[in-house]
């Protein structure tokens, strides 16, 4: 009996470990983690991804290749781009930033606002808008990359898609989202994390069709079909007035400052009066045609040298005595602009020039110069009313120049304009080619650099990346002409 | 009458005192001689010690002894001398007179040896299947040595040992026959009497990563004392450890610490030790050229490609004239002597019921880097009681309380990071002009406008870790039957360490300051209750049965804040900074195990050992988590079993084993999860933080959670043998082993256009196969003098099978400038990086018939990052009373790269970038033409000279180009020696004194071969946790060090 009761005692025991077992080792779960979350809460960092990668990452490797900003041997992180020996990070940075950080959250966040009853359109709308957006920035820097098959859990190794047919398909996206976009629905978008525009779905139409012309008119370039497209696009909101401008904010505090402003707040930079170390200075090209126009924005977009003078420096060398860019430019709050009125007025311009419609394309031209001006109106670099006014009087006439000179004299102003906006002035003047830049000294490639390679981390990942023997840096995209 | 009467009586008496005093002689007095079993010659000083009446005696000058007032009975003697195996007899002691002789042998393998295994169970070597090293605290403690870790290198064979970096507290990693886990802890299980203890090696925010700022933050089993410990066993293969569970899977290192046992008179012991030492090895510099570029000085450039230093008149970055004059011993000016002193006393007693031991320790100790210190006390108590015959208990703890101030930043991408800013600074730069770091109103004098001065780093920004730990354990013994035995064990281990580092204001790179603290925790809970029962089932075989539960609980916090933008000028405190950005970090982790060893033995020399265990983890899936792994391991004696008695061959020993072990995956790795975002990566560290504009934010993880995941799995075979010859003047062991390691739980790369980085699923195999072996030997052994040698071999070949289909490699860890340590199917792990451009026929560098120079080619294998083998050669010569014993380490194979010497030949201050400056140089490859599709068509011999030696070394030592900067990692070194005297007994006679010894030692004293140029093969920038080993960037250079020691016993 004793030894029954033992060995009843002993299984009781053994039971009861054995069940608290499972009880005690629950504790699976991530408390510094969430596994359910509202969508919308993933977008700030969306965006300031997006922001960085934009003004830091590759911004200044654009502006560089574009001949808008020099780096003047200031440093070998820049000096070495300049000369088309671009970094793997670089390069590395914006893809793994684009696909991991951009748009596997704005997929779950849109994916989220689909699933839910009733649909968050407008979420939607705003989500994909974004990705079409990322797509277009990648395409710009990469030329083809996956796209149809990206973000995907289903395939693991996707393939790329043609420059060609991703531009289609941004372009007819943007069609079908923008017009899911509903201003009056009770059902919001993303409001207080929507960094752009703080929910406003007026503003998302107008941002969405923006965008849509800016694709359309790289189509353009090389199939005229889309025109008709253009046409009932122009009738429909755009961004054509500042307040609609779309841009990513910095704000006035150091650890919420624009990339740029902290890299020379690391660096001893000219935030102390100008005896720091400056990093960034005016493109030759660049100043060259704005001293040649005598734009007043010289004064805004760079400082005058030792001698009053504006001096860039040409691509790859070493100017004593060189502007570095301004601190109107350089400060703490510039934000991360990335669809402005004056460039979408400019491209009209540019289209109806095209089309020999000369009236309306002066019309939209000189409202776009004067919409570049006026941007700066109450912010550090104000350019004077009357400076405005004269400047903006004495623009040229379209109607008396042939069409291929009044196509170039608005991309002359398109390249003024769109000055550090990356990769966007790198990806107009592919579509342009104005001005024409000199080659750099020493540039390693024979021709204007036109891309980034593929990242090694892609390359040995995924085998559809084409392999390096396939393509130079400086072979033109499609789209160009 | 009288005189017979008389005598009648004294008779009587004497017959009746004689009962009388066989009564009060009812005890037995025990004497012999203790002799040396070889050679017959006596042992004097010898101790005879019966440990169940704590009391004995020693041998006096001829071996002779007694121990009077015996009470009959059976007792355990046990008798011991140093340099001889201690023995343990069990012997019946009758009333009278008794004489019990004994023969010592000398120290050799074990024979009789009792060995300390898994759970604490000790248990004669002579059983064991398997393949068990053991150290005595005594070797330990020979060389001063501050980590524990480091101490082991060269001792025991199939064990890898690599210091990581010259830091106080630095870590040093070490790797039992192989890596078999491609992403999680290669490190051997750590237990300290039992309990298993925490020897992680964290990288937290304070820290960086292991590549941008790296700090080498130690390794915590390094907290342990070495003066506490009593011996350390090292259980290599998975059969060793069945019972710890799968932690054990990569070996364990069991500690044992001292007791109080053996002291029936109380005894004080004092050690004192002051060591000091220096860089082990430092660049070697030219001296002959100032800074400059093509041979004209150039303030701007901090090199060494100016001119001849000639006593010219220049300006220098402040603008003032200066002379050029050459400064050759600036860098060895710049690191201080270490200096360390480390003062222990403990107090031991035992009764016949208990025993008692407490240890204080303090070290202190000054770094080679200026305003570096560590300071560290333990504290250790260890008891134990007999509360009846069947029941006792022991506990122990140590208290450890470390400081440390002034490690040294590594790796690069941070403006704290140290030996760069040192190494390449011009010829003519002398630290007396650079000591002086400050201008008149406290800013920095600056090195120029991009460099901050090393002694505005080393004095404003110090990086500070304080530790505080408690490692403590319990063990309830009782013994109902003499066949069972129920123990159980509680232990814990919890510390918390809190890290700073401070960066002033005015820094370089960090103009407006920044402070960062981390504190962190980790607690470990681990339970053991075990039921043994041993029967003699026959005269010849006997049963040992074991049955045992295990709950393991670990948790690890941290908890981090990042200040930057201070106000107050060396004001480091959050509230002072504008901005804030604090995270936070949890884990926990619990097992459940059960486990039970049967072992058979028959006569004493055929053993054979069953073991199961199964485990329930918290962090594999639910209707999943439990796994079962057996072993089985089989001793025979052979020399016993076949009944081989020869003069050669004294003892053979076969082992074979299997074993499996399955282990689990790191927490929270399941779920899907979102993580609360704090900042934004920006190049350059310009990145913002969150909140941004008032928000908060989220992003989902970049790592596909695995689907169906399993525990991993490790199968291993050994086989081995232990033979003796000649009496034990010399032995060999010889192991050979194969372990498997599959179903990986690891994070495979996929592309980022999935939108994810990494998926985590099981997957690929990896295997290790090796041999170990170790021969001792005394070739000279005479009445006072002997001769011990000692040599362990360690072959180890690491093999990654296979990996997941689709996957070419996988990133263990990544330098800068795409050098990575990858696994490749059917290699072992290697370092990888971009070589130098080759004509693929001839395998000649391809020269650029323009300038002369070599050209960057395709990303290649640069070599792997294990050694082929190791090899430790340890001699002690005793004569008399002196003892001198040496220790020389020899690696071989293997690469690593190293970022200090290509920064030293691109900076033209390494001595070779003097030759040929102003000559010509043509570089040894080909020049080739190609076709229009790239093929090369024809080559030629290289005839082009260089345009200068800076453009040549700038190419062969080029920063992307990583070939000219790996170079294989084969050393040998001198790692201790040790002159040790105990002065003679007789000395002491009339003092308090029991005896004292004086020592002499030095530790990482010579590199007698090394083929790397201006540093210390051993290092590791990533370290001890990293499997990304064979990479050096900007590491502290190792130490050697000198020192004295004293002990004396009271």
């Amino acid at each position: 009996m004793k030894y029954y009761k033992k060995l009843i005692l002993a299984s009781v025991t053994v039971a009861l470990l054995i069940a608290g077992c499972s009880d005690f080792l629950d504790i699976n779960q991530d408390p510094n983690a969430a596994t359910e979350l509202k969508g919308d809460l993933l977008l700030p960092p969306v965006l300031t991804h997006m922001s960085a990668n934009r003004s830091i990452e590759y911004g200044p490797d654009n502006a560089f290749f574009t001949q808008i900003w020099a780096s003047n041997q200031s440093a070998g992180v820049f000096s070495d781009p300049e000369m088309y020996n671009t970094s793997t990070f670089t390069a590395g940075n914006a893809w793994g930033a684009y696909y991991t950080d951009i748009l596997k959250n704005l997929d779950l966040m849109v994916s989220q606002a689909e699933n839910q009853d009733p649909k968050r359109n407008n979420v939607v709308a705003q989500g994909k808008i974004l990705s079409a957006l990322a797509y277009y920035q990648l395409s710009m820097l990469f030329g083809d990359i996956p796209y149809s098959e990206a973000n995907n859990l289903d395939i693991p190794q996707p393939k790329f898609d043609s420059q060609e047919s991703i531009l289609h398909s941004l372009a007819d996206s943007l069609d079908k989202y923008v017009g899911m976009i509903d201003p009056a629905s009770d059902l919001g978008g993303v409001e207080a994390g929507d960094l752009i525009y703080k929910g406003d779905m007026n503003q998302w139409i107008k941002f969405g069709n923006s965008l849509r012309f800016e694709i359309l008119m790289f189509i353009r370039n090389k199939d005229q079909g889309v025109d008709s497209q253009i046409d009932a696009l122009l009738g429909k909101a755009l961004i054509e007035s500042n307040a609609d401008e779309a841009a990513i904010p910095f704000y006035d505090q150091a650890t919420n400052a624009n990339n740029i402003w902290r890299l020379n707040a690391l660096f001893g930079g000219f935030a102390d009066a100008g005896n720091g170390n400056n990093f960034l200075f005016g493109g030759e090209t660049l100043v060259e045609m704005m001293k040649d126009k005598q734009d007043p924005r010289l004064s805004t977009y760079f400082e005058a040298n030792d001698n009053g003078d504006y001096v860039g420096v040409p691509a790859g060398t070493f100017v004593d005595n060189a502007s570095s860019i301004s601190q109107n430019i350089i400060r703490k709050d510039w934000p991360n602009r990335i669809i402005t009125a004056s460039g979408i007025l400019l491209l009209e311009a540019e289209y109806y020039a095209t089309k020999g419609d000369m009236n309306t394309a002066q019309s939209k031209f000189e409202a776009g110069v004067q919409a570049g001006l006026d941007y700066f109106d109450n912010k550090p670099g104000a350019i004077s009313q009357a400076d405005k006014q004269q400047y903006v009087n004495n623009l040229p006439q379209l109607g008396n120049m042939s069409q291929s000179d009044a196509v170039k004299t608005v991309q002359e102003h398109e390249y003024i304009e769109i000055f550090d906006r990356a990769p966007e002035n790198w990806a107009n003047w592919k579509r342009t080619h104005v001005p024409s830049l000199p080659l750099p000294q020493e540039a390693v490639l024979g021709n204007i650099i036109r891309r980034y390679p593929y990242p090694p981390d892609e390359e040995s990942a995924n085998p559809n990346t084409p392999s390096r023997d396939s393509y130079t840096l400086d072979q033109p995209m499609w789209f160009e002409n | 009458m009288s005189r017979k009467l008389l005598s009648l009586y004294s008779v009587l008496i004497m017959l009746c005192l004689l009962p009388l005093a066989a009564f009060g002689q009812q005890t037995g007095t025990v004497r012999g001689k203790v002799t040396e079993a070889s050679t017959g010659e006596a042992l004097p000083g010898a101790n005879i010690f019966i440990q169940e009446l704590n009391k004995g005696a020693t041998s006096n000058a001829d071996g002779l002894y007694t121990i009077n007032n015996v009470q009959p009975g059976t007792y355990t003697f046990v008798i011991s001398f140093i340099g001889y195996k201690k023995q343990t007899q069990v012997k019946t002691v009758e009333a009278g007179v008794q004489t019990f002789n004994f023969q010592l042998e000398t120290e050799t393998m074990g024979l009789g040896d009792v060995v300390v295994t898994a759970q604490q169970i000790e248990r004669q070597e002579r059983e064991l299947g398997y393949s068990v090293s053991s150290v005595k605290g005594e070797d330990i403690n020979k060389a001063k040595e501050n980590n524990v870790v480091n101490s082991l290198s060269g001792k025991i064979a199939g064990v890898s040992i690599t210091n990581q970096s010259g830091n106080l507290g630095g870590s040093s990693r070490i790797v039992i026959r192989g890596i078999t886990s491609l992403s999680g802890d290669n490190q051997p299980l750590f237990v300290v009497d039992g309990v298993p203890i925490s020897n992680s090696n964290i990288v937290a925010n304070t820290n960086q990563t292991r590549l941008n700022g790296s700090i080498d933050v130690g390794n915590r089993a390094q907290d342990i004392n070495a003066n506490d410990i009593e011996s350390i066993s090292v259980l290599k293969g998975a059969a060793a450890a069945a019972l710890y569970g799968q932690r054990a899977k990569n070996g364990v290192i069991l500690i044992t610490t001292k007791s109080g046992k053996g002291n029936p008179n109380g005894t004080a012991s004092f050690s004192s030790s002051v060591e000091s030492g220096g860089p082990l090895k430092l660049p070697e510099f030219q001296n002959i050229y100032a800074q400059g570029s093509l041979g004209k000085y150039n303030v701007d450039n901090l090199n060494g490609w100016g001119p001849v230093i000639k006593g010219q008149k220049v300006k220098n970055y402040e603008g003032k004239d200066i002379t050029l004059t050459a400064a050759p011993n600036n860098l060895s000016n710049f690191y201080e002597n270490s200096l360390r002193a480390i003062n222990s006393i403990s107090f031991a007693n035992s009764t016949a019921n208990s025993d008692f031991r407490l240890g204080v320790t303090r070290a202190d100790e000054n770094g080679i880097v200026p305003n570096s210190n560590m300071d560290r006390t333990n504290i250790s108590i260890n008891a134990g009681s007999k509360f009846s015959d069947q029941f006792r208990v022991r506990l122990g703890g140590n208290y450890i309380n470390s400081s440390i101030s002034g490690k040294a930043v590594q790796g690069g991408n941070n403006p704290n990071v140290l030996t760069s800013l040192i190494n390449t600074l011009p010829r003519t730069f002398s630290m007396d002009n650079l000591e002086n770091y400050t201008k008149e109103d406290g800013s920095q004098r600056p090195i120029d406008n991009f460099t901050n001065n090393p002694y505005w780093i080393v004095n404003k920004n110090v990086y500070s870790e304080d530790l505080e730990r408690i490692i403590g354990h319990a063990n309830v013994i009782y013994d109902p039957f003499d066949w069972l035995n129920i123990t159980g064990r509680a232990g814990t281990d919890f510390y918390t360490q809190q890290r700073q580092q401070k960066t002033a204001q005015g820094t370089i790179g960090r103009e407006t300051g920044a402070y960062s603290s981390d504190i962190i925790r980790e607690n470990q809970l681990n339970t053991d209750l075990m039921a043994t029962i041993k029967r003699d089932i026959t005269e010849d075989f006997n049963i040992k049965a074991l049955i045992g539960h295990n709950i393991n609980i670990r948790k690890n916090q941290i908890q981090n804040n990042q200040s930057t933008d201070l106000t107050v000028d060396g004001l480091y405190s959050f509230s002072n900074a504008q901005n804030n950005t604090p995270s936070n970090h949890y884990e926990e982790r619990r097992l459940v195990g059960v486990y039970g060893d049967v072992t058979l033995g028959y006569d004493n020399y055929l053993f054979l050992e069953l073991t199961g265990r199964n485990d329930w983890s918290s962090t594999l899936p639910k209707n999943n988590n439990s796994f079962f792994y057996p072993s089985a391991n089989l001793s025979f004696i052979f020399t016993e079993g076949l009944h081989i008695d020869s003069d050669i061959l004294s003892f053979g020993k076969l082992r074979m084993n299997y074993a499996q072990v399955g282990s689990d995956e790191a927490p929270y790795q399941l779920n899907f999860r979102y993580f609360p975002v704090s900042d934004i990566f920006g190049q350059y560290g310009t990145g913002v933080t969150f909140p941004f504009g008032g928000l908060t934010g989220f992003e989902a993880t970049g790592t596909i959670p695995p689907r169906n995941l399993k525990p991993q799995r490790q199968i291993s075979y050994e086989i081995g043998t232990e033979l003796q010859f000649f009496e034990g003047r010399l032995g060999l062991d010889v192991t050979v082993y194969d372990t498997r390691t599959q179903d990986q739980i690891i994070s495979i790369p996929i592309p980022q256009s999935t939108g994810y980085g990494f998926r985590r699923t099981n997957i690929g195999e990896v295997s290790n196969k090796g041999i170990e072996a170790l021969l001792t030997a005394t070739p000279v052994q005479s009445k006072n003098f002997q001769w011990n040698f000692s040599t362990n071999f360690t072959k180890n070949k690491n093999k990654v099978v296979s990996l997941a289909p689709g996957v070419d490699e996988i990133v263990i860890q990544s330098g800068y400038n795409s050098l990575q340590v990858k696994a490749e199917p059917g290699k072992a792990l290697g370092l990888y990086g971009p070589g130098f451009a080759r004509d693929p026929e001839t395998g000649k560098v391809i020269i650029d018939e323009n300038t002369g120079l070599r050209q960057a080619g395709e990303i290649k294998r640069l070599g792997g990052t294990d050694p082929d083998f190791k090899l430790g050669f340890d001699n002690t010569f005793n004569y008399k009373n002196l003892s001198l014993s040496f220790l020389i380490d020899w690696s071989q194979g293997g690469v690593l790269f190293s970022n200090t010497v290509g920064a030293l030949r691109r900076a033209g201050v390494a001595k070779e970038t003097a030759v040929n400056r102003d000559g010509t140089f043509i570089d040894d490859g080909v020049n080739v033409t190609r076709d229009a599709s790239g093929n090369i068509v024809s080559r030629k011999p290289n005839q082009t000279p260089v345009s200068s030696m800076q453009a040549f070394w700038n190419r062969y030592a080029d920063a992307g180009i990583h070939e000219g900067n790996t170079f294989s990692a084969t050393y040998v070194k001198l790692r201790e020696v040790s002159l040790s005297y105990t002065f003679p007994t007789r000395w002491f006679t009339n003092a308090p004194i029991r005896n004292a010894s004086l020592a002499l030692s030095g530790r990482n004293l010579f590199l007698l071969y090394s083929e790397i140029p201006h540093i210390d093969p051993e290092t590791g920038l990533f370290g001890s946790a990293s499997n990304g080993q064979g990479i050096e960037w900007n590491v502290l250079p190792s130490v050697r060090t000198f020192g004295a020691t004293l002990k004396f016993n009271i």
